[in-house]
């Protein structure tokens, strides 16, 4: 199973826009890993929490745990898309996206 | 990438601090690894559920780039320690700090993955960070 944890911003607008990024996200996963299910959650960050390069942040992190090893053109391919999503969805850059993948060792 | 985060105990500090204390992991971070600026980023959190331990007042918990020396890691994590006890007002004592390292290659952030600390890819990256701050 694939777990996608999300720190956002409040009142930001990927906080306004949860619902069509989980659901992009989970459609991202499903292609890639056709009959594995996602699961997805979000942080919303209150204003004052959260910093980038000293200031107010405007960024996400997207943290996805995948139990299973991955190869370093199958982890960019996966990154970039979740990068697409998110500048898609919610109109930010490049820049204010972070993408993390975990592999855990399922045994 | 890095990513700081801070548990502090609540009403350990107001927004000023917060903000100052970002700036703190900044100067740190990059003055010692020579990281761009544009991609540190610090999240805090109030302990309401008791995850600190009696007596401590912070954990900062840094996820980085691994490839770093010891040297540096250790450098990190007592300045940072310093800086936290300092502009919270705590024993520096109290204030706990981490570091754990994860693959470069395992994060994107400005839609390319981030390059391993040392490499030749690591100039391109620094540049691409000087021009989006």
């Amino acid at each position: 199973m694939g777990q996608f944890s999300c720190v956002i911003q409040e009142d930001s607008p990927a906080s306004r826009a949860v619902g069509e990024l989980e659901r992009r996200l989970a459609e991202l996963h499903e292609r890639h890993y056709p009959g594995d299910p996602a699961t997805c959650s979000f942080t919303e960050m209150a204003r004052g929490f959260m910093f980038t390069e000293g200031k107010q942040s405007t960024s996400s992190v997207i943290a996805c745990v995948m139990p299973w090893e991955t190869t370093l053109a199958d982890r960019e391919r996966y990154m970039r898309e979740v990068c697409d999503i998110w500048t898609e969805v919610t109109g930010c850059t490049d820049h204010e996206v972070v993408v993390a993948i975990s592999p855990i060792d399922p045994t | 990438m890095p990513f700081y985060r801070a548990i502090v105990q609540p009403g350990l500090l107001d927004l000023s601090q917060r903000e100052a204390f970002a700036n703190d992991v900044v100067d740190i971070h990059c003055g010692v690894t020579g990281a761009p600026r544009s991609f540190v980023h610090v999240a805090y959190a109030e302990d309401d559920r008791g995850k600190l331990e009696e007596g401590q007042n912070a954990l900062v918990f840094g996820t980085i780039r691994h490839g770093r020396t010891d040297a540096q890691r250790k450098e990190i994590a007592d300045r940072l320690s310093t800086a936290m006890g300092s502009r919270a007002g705590v024993p520096v004592e109290s204030v706990a700090t981490m570091t754990v390292e994860v693959n470069a290659s395992y994060t994107m952030e400005g839609g390319k993955l981030l390059p391993e600390p040392g490499s030749p890819e690591e100039e391109e990256w620094k540049a691409l960070g000087a021009s989006s701050a």
